[in-house]
């Protein structure tokens, strides 16, 4: 969002004492039935978990715990493993979209880290390496633009609301909590600090870890025996799993509450994720390394990008007013259509608008909101002084839409559609991999292959020029 | 909890405008008591490192230590262009154990001796494990401070130590957390500060590159991820500014009369005579950031450092409001603001949220 | 004045040339990278090499460039400074070639790689296009060439290798690097670095690679290369090929002795960078400084009002005059403030960085990218933006800017956490840049304050 959009929504924010909603749209497709929810929490500062909350978010959670994770036995984790494996596949069997909800960041990071630790980690079953190729699959959606298997409650809400605090502060999912949902007879602002006391980032709190780290010296020491410690400590952390668990649900519930509207570009958005994490389901992939790789990446992440970019704007109202004001939607008045045959090319519109900012330049592709209507500018004209600007504007793509604007015809017209050029490139990346050319990947460059030739080819090339 | 050394310096460059930050570190009273001196009672969240943590990290560098550094020299070795069999070491917390002043000292003797062996050109450990420097705040020599890099590494080609921050932090698919990365790399600059404090009397500070070697974990129990080299121009900068900002404020401090200040009451008293600049960042890492946020709740700051910058120094945020619902503007940037707020604000359906809040 | 500096620096100048020539024709190296500070005479280089290895050699060559423009302008030097010579264009069957082009009908049209013709020519193409055309084409080139190269990924690159066993790689170091959109933080600590510029990424992977230096710009006076230099191109030196006789700047109409005359004064009498200074004033992040940019607009007009002759070479109009800002809203107001002034926009062209690399003209007027900012971002900070701008005339560019610029350089705060780790710090390079050139116009007496009202 803009800078002047994103104080205005806070400044609002700030005087009603309680968040607003900054879109209209949702940028996630609704749940499916069921969805499926994981808290964790995960020792501080190590790449291990204390335990796991998950299942359906509407019900009671299943647990996996263990009070001294460092033992390296990370068969508890065998139940969990089961579960989110059985919801994955049995969804993209059924070819339908999954769901994962995270509470926050933190959260996704232990997913990770999962993912990292067990992936190939050959001191554990293939069960626990499965759920660490799932983990790490679910990690890595969360890097595409408009992915819709993982949601992350936090960063959702914090997508779709403005608070009157700082960004900062949203970062906290309880304070951000408080300023959606203001308990009666505090000040939000107090509500929000004292949420923020608490941790809120997959971790036990001070005390709770503290205890924990203390119990497990004492047995450590032979202090103390370890049957009573054991069950102490799984009783703080079950308790400290469940208000994660907890943050999550209320979090989940608060977004679906904002009532927003589902827009038609986010079944894209959607189609996108199902097939990456389908493709993917049953391999194991690590991360890429090879040029080829690499390079096919980047251009799955720039498309992701453009096309979520592309949905926001056409389904959103208010990211759309944000865009105009940036230049980067055009709303303009359509002055002329010449179209000698109704219904073939050639078909040039003529538009005007009166818009301050504009960025498009003779070259520039441009798409009719709401219809595939898509044409190349070649003219750009000032008027009166420059108060406004006319644009000539030949169609290359719906010349026989209804929805094809007539004269005096008020339009928005946004960038088109990304273009999905992956399939050919695939195609360049795997020959330029193949033919295995040591400027791409060697450590060496070929050597010179010199052409016996004594001339001066300084003076010949000053000769040839007129 | 008290904001000292390396620690104390990274809080204070984050916020070099607030003067009550750096009098706590000057004055190395604890943060936790003059929130009680200030609040009137005990800061209710936590703050300080975990034991986990703390043990966690010990854990990571004990793993690099053990067995004479084989793990630490075999990290090592391809950076410095040696190989690990052939790195020599000294690891100072084994030959003087305890974190004690006069054990501290003692470590600092022997790192000036291994210094002054350098610039003799005799020879000298490759790896010196848990070496003591010391770091002169604001000119002073009585408020210098103990600087513990992790490891000093010799580059054999410059013929100069360079500092090696170890930390426990995980490293995935090549990145580190941003907050992280920014407070390692702060770290070994004030490690670097300190190394050329020392070896500017030595004659040979001009070796001293500016850049420092990072080793990281990798995701797997605790093995170090790879080890890197990084140039630290701006890091540098930053903390030779902080040194800066403390000699200033140990001036101010002087010229109120309270650079003797020893408890929490006394730079409580002293407090509204000292600049506090609540910020956006203040939020993430001072125990006192709620009583300044109270202390600017019309300020635009509150809302975040983009807002703060946007409104600037003269429109708080009752003003702001009032020019979004229509307020006459009184200069150029009102006169902006005013419309363009106002349009943003017709396209959210905030006035049933306000109605709703009434109701 | 003494002209032997700037003949020793054609002297270097075209001795690099004869390297290039000789190590990618005759030595048939698999990879040259060219060098090059702004206005070093690339294309030139290029052409030369084209033209040798078509004319005088019967190689098949491909040269790409980042944008279609730039391949446009290729063709017309190669049609208007050699004999004909098969010249294909490979272009999508959407695009056309613009009408002056098409008028020469030297130029084959081919919108299809499999039809490209097998003989002794140049095939000259985006390098997208050619990237997509890679699956289809049947016969290898003998030479690639890649004009602005620093403008183009590895990733984009790198297909394109096995199309020809030489390529001769071109372009500067201190322009903009290639957009890209995404976060690239963990693709910066990967064994390939597929989305740094093309040479820069290989002169990593192959340090030991010999990089042939442009020696001289034939565009940048020297008192602007003292300045310029220092600041974005530490790692290649260079002079100006121009002597200060055939870069002097006369203003035939008399002068109203305010502000911006006297900084028009310095530019004619030899100071190539000037800075004219509103008093200071903060502006909101997206606000535009309109004020600020009826300064840019009004010192576009006062040059054309003093009657502005390139000594020896000819009368300066509205076309010699460019304006940059690096805002699209902001360049928006300078266009309409020169409207006001009747200078014409579709002649004195006000664009942003990006679209101004590759261009230049003799006198230019560029919007101080810090000006009026309290906190300085990674978009004001980068270098190659800030270069570019200060780079594109040949005569003479007036910094507009709000006064201040010192104190906030100096107060900025540096991220030290934004880089991915093991990264360069170009934030803290731009910085420094920044830094070194405000200093340097400061003590030289080339900021100019206009007074308060």
């Amino acid at each position: 969002m803009s800078t002047i959009f994103d104080l205005a929504a806070r400044l609002l924010a700030y005087q009603a004492g309680r968040a607003i909603p900054t879109r209209r749209s949702s940028a996630l497709m609704a749940d499916p039935i069921p969805a499926f929810a994981i808290a964790p929490i995960r020792m501080v500062a190590e790449q291990v978990v204390y335990a796991l909350a998950y299942g359906d978010p509407d019900d009671k959670p299943e647990i996996v715990l263990t009070w001294n994770p460092l033992d390296r036995d990370a068969g508890f984790l065998e139940p969990f493993a089961a579960a989110l494996d059985r919801y994955l596949s049995d969804c993209v069997t059924a070819g339908e979209m999954p769901r994962v909800w995270l509470a926050h960041t933190a959260a996704l990071e232990v997913i990770e880290l999962l993912g990292h630790r067990y992936r190939t980690n050959r001191s554990v079953g293939p069960e626990l390496q499965r759920m660490g190729a799932q983990c790490r699959l679910l990690a890595e959606e969360t890097t595409f633009a408009g992915q819709q298997i993982v949601a992350v409650a936090g960063s959702l809400l914090a997508g779709h609301v403005a608070t009157g605090q700082s960004p900062s502060e949203d970062l906290h999912l309880g304070a951000l909590l408080a300023w959606i949902d203001p308990p009666a007879g505090t000040a939000v602002v107090d509500a929000a600090a004292q949420a923020a006391l608490a941790p809120a980032a997959a971790m036990l709190a001070r005390a709770a870890d503290d205890r924990v780290e203390q119990l497990r010296a004492r047995v450590a020491s032979g202090r103390l025996r370890e049957p009573a410690a054991r069950v102490e400590a799984e009783a703080i952390i079950r308790a400290e799993l469940l208000r994660e668990w907890n943050l999550l649900v209320q979090a989940r519930r608060a977004f679906w509450t904002l009532g927003l509207t589902q827009g038609p570009e986010l079944t894209k958005l959607s189609a996108e994720s199902f097939k990456r994490v389908a493709w993917q389901i049953d391999r194991n992939y690590g991360s890429p390394a090879r040029p080829r790789s690499l390079a096919q990446r980047l251009d799955e992440l720039t498309y992701a990008q453009e096309l979520a970019a592309y949905a926001d704007v056409a389904d959103d109202p208010i990211v759309r007013a944000t865009a105009l004001s940036a230049g980067r939607v055009l709303d303009a008045t359509i002055i002329n259509r010449d179209q000698p045959r109704r219904g073939f090319q050639p078909c040039t519109l003529t538009l005007e608008t009166c818009q301050q900012v504009l960025r498009v330049r003779a070259g520039t592709q441009l798409q009719l909101r709401g219809a595939r209507v898509v044409g190349r500018i070649t003219e750009v004209r000032e008027l009166n002084a420059g108060q406004s600007v006319q644009l000539t504007l030949v169609i290359t793509t719906g010349v026989r839409n209804p929805h094809l604007p007539a004269p005096g015809q008020r339009t928005d017209w946004m960038e088109p559609e990304p273009a999905d050029l992956r399939y050919q490139k695939r195609q360049v990346y795997e020959r330029m991999a193949a033919s295995a050319d040591t400027r791409v990947m060697g450590d060496t460059l070929p050597l010179a292959r010199p052409q016996p030739a004594d001339d001066d080819l300084a003076t010949i090339a000053r000769r040839l020029r007129r | 909890m008290s904001l000292s050394g390396a620690r104390g310096l990274i809080r204070v460059a984050h916020n070099p405008t607030c003067e009550l930050q750096a009098a706590m570190m000057l004055t190395r009273v604890r943060e936790q008591d003059v929130y009680l001196a200030l609040a009137g009672t005990a800061y209710p969240g936590e703050y300080g490192e975990r034991v986990s943590a703390r043990r966690r990290g010990a854990q990571f560098e004990k793993n690099l230590y053990q067995d004479g550094a084989a793990v630490l020299r075999g990290t090592l070795a391809p950076l410095l262009g040696v190989a690990a069999d052939d790195l020599t070491v000294r690891d100072l917390s084994e030959e003087v154990r305890g974190s004690s002043t006069a054990a501290m000292e003692e470590r600092a003797r022997r790192t000036d001796r291994i210094l002054m062996d350098l610039a003799a050109d005799r020879i000298v450990p490759d790896l010196l494990i848990q070496p003591q420097l010391q770091l002169t705040l604001a000119g002073n020599l009585a408020s210098a401070i103990f600087i513990a890099p992790d490891v000093l590494a010799l580059d054999r080609q410059r013929h100069v130590y360079l500092p090696v921050e170890i930390k426990s932090f995980i490293v995935r698919d090549g990145v580190v957390a941003q907050g992280d990365r920014d407070g390692a790399r702060r770290q070994a600059a004030i490690q670097l500060l300190a190394l050329a404090q020392e070896l500017i009397p030595l004659g040979i500070a001009d070796r001293l590159p500016e850049a420092a070697i990072f080793i990281f974990a990798s995701p797997f129990g605790m093995r170090p991820h790879p080890a890197f080299a990084e140039q630290l121009s701006a890091e540098l900068f930053e903390m030779r500014r902080v040194l800066d900002t403390m000699a200033q404020v140990r001036t101010h401090l002087q010229a109120l009369g309270a650079d003797a200040i020893a408890d929490a009451e006394a730079l409580a008293l002293a407090a509204p005579r000292l600049a506090t600049t609540y910020q956006e960042s203040c939020v993430a890492g001072c125990l006192l950031a709620q009583i300044c946020r109270q202390h600017a709740a019309a300020q635009p700051t509150i809302l975040g450092d983009r807002a703060a910058q946007t409104l600037g120094e003269t429109i708080d945020l009752p003003r702001a409001l009032a020019l979004l619902h229509g307020a006459p503007a009184t200069d150029e940037r009102e006169a902006w603001l005013g419309p363009a707020l106002r349009e943003a604000a017709a396209r959210f359906d905030w006035s049933t949220v306000v109605q709703g809040r009434a109701a | 004045m003494n002209a032997q500096p700037y003949l020793d620096a054609r002297r270097r100048s075209d001795a690099a040339h004869r390297e290039v020539l000789r190590r990618t024709l005759q030595e048939r190296e698999p990879l040259v990278i060219v060098a090059s500070p702004p206005g070093a005479g690339k294309t030139y280089l290029v052409e030369s090499v084209i033209a040798v290895a078509v004319h005088h050699l019967g190689l098949r060559v491909a040269v790409v460039a980042p944008r279609a423009e730039q391949t446009y302008d290729l063709m017309r030097r190669l049609v208007v400074n050699f004999d004909p010579m098969p010249i294909t264009a490979l272009m999508s069957a959407h695009r056309q070639l613009p009408d002056d082009l098409l008028q020469t009908q030297r130029i084959l049209v081919c919108n299809d790689a499999t039809a490209l013709p097998g003989v002794a020519g140049v095939t000259i193409a985006t390098a997208d296009k050619l990237l997509f055309a890679v699956t289809k084409i049947t016969q290898s080139f003998d030479l690639l060439i890649c004009d602005e190269a620093y403008q183009l990924t590895f990733a984009t690159l790198a297909p394109l290798f096995e199309l020809a066993p030489s390529a001769l790689l071109v372009g500067d170091p201190g322009q903009l690097p290639p957009l890209i959109t995404v976060d690239t933080e963990r693709f910066e600590t990967a064994r390939y670095r597929i989305h740094w510029p093309a040479p820069r990424e290989l002169l990593r992977r192959f340090p030991q690679l010999d990089v042939v230096r442009l020696p001289a710009s034939r565009r940048l006076p020297q008192d602007t290369v003292n300045l310029v230099q220092p600041a974005f191109y530490r790692k290649l030196p260079f002079s100006s090929a121009a002597a200060p006789a055939e870069r002097r700047l006369q203003l035939d109409a008399a002068t109203q002795g305010d502000t911006i005359d006297r900084a028009l004064d310095m530019l004619a009498d030899g100071a190539t960078l000037v800075g004219v200074l509103l008093p200071p004033a903060e502006f909101g992040l997206e606000q535009v400084d309109d004020e600020l940019a009826e300064t840019m607009a009004a010192i576009a007009a006062r040059l054309l009002a003093r009657q502005p002759r390139w000594e020896g070479v000819r009368q300066l109009s509205a076309g010699d005059i460019g304006a940059i800002d690096a805002h699209v809203a902001s360049g928006a107001a300078v266009r309409r403030s020169l409207r006001l002034y009747n200078v014409p926009t579709d002649a004195c062209v006000v664009e942003t960085p990006e679209l101004w690399q590759g261009q230049e003209r003799p006198l230019m007027v560029v919007k101080h990218t810090l000006s009026g900012q309290r906190q300085i971002g990674a978009f004001g900070l980068e270098p190659g933006r800030w270069c570019v701008m200060l780079s594109r005339h040949q005569l003479g560019c007036v910094i507009v800017g709000r006064d201040g610029v010192g104190d906030v350089l100096a107060e900025h705060r540096h991220d030290c956490g934004a880089r991915p780790i093991g990264s360069v710090d170009a934030a803290w390079e731009g910085w420094r840049a920044h830094q070194a050139i405000w200093s340097q116009l400061e003590a030289q007496g080339r900021l100019l304050r206009i007074a308060q009202g």
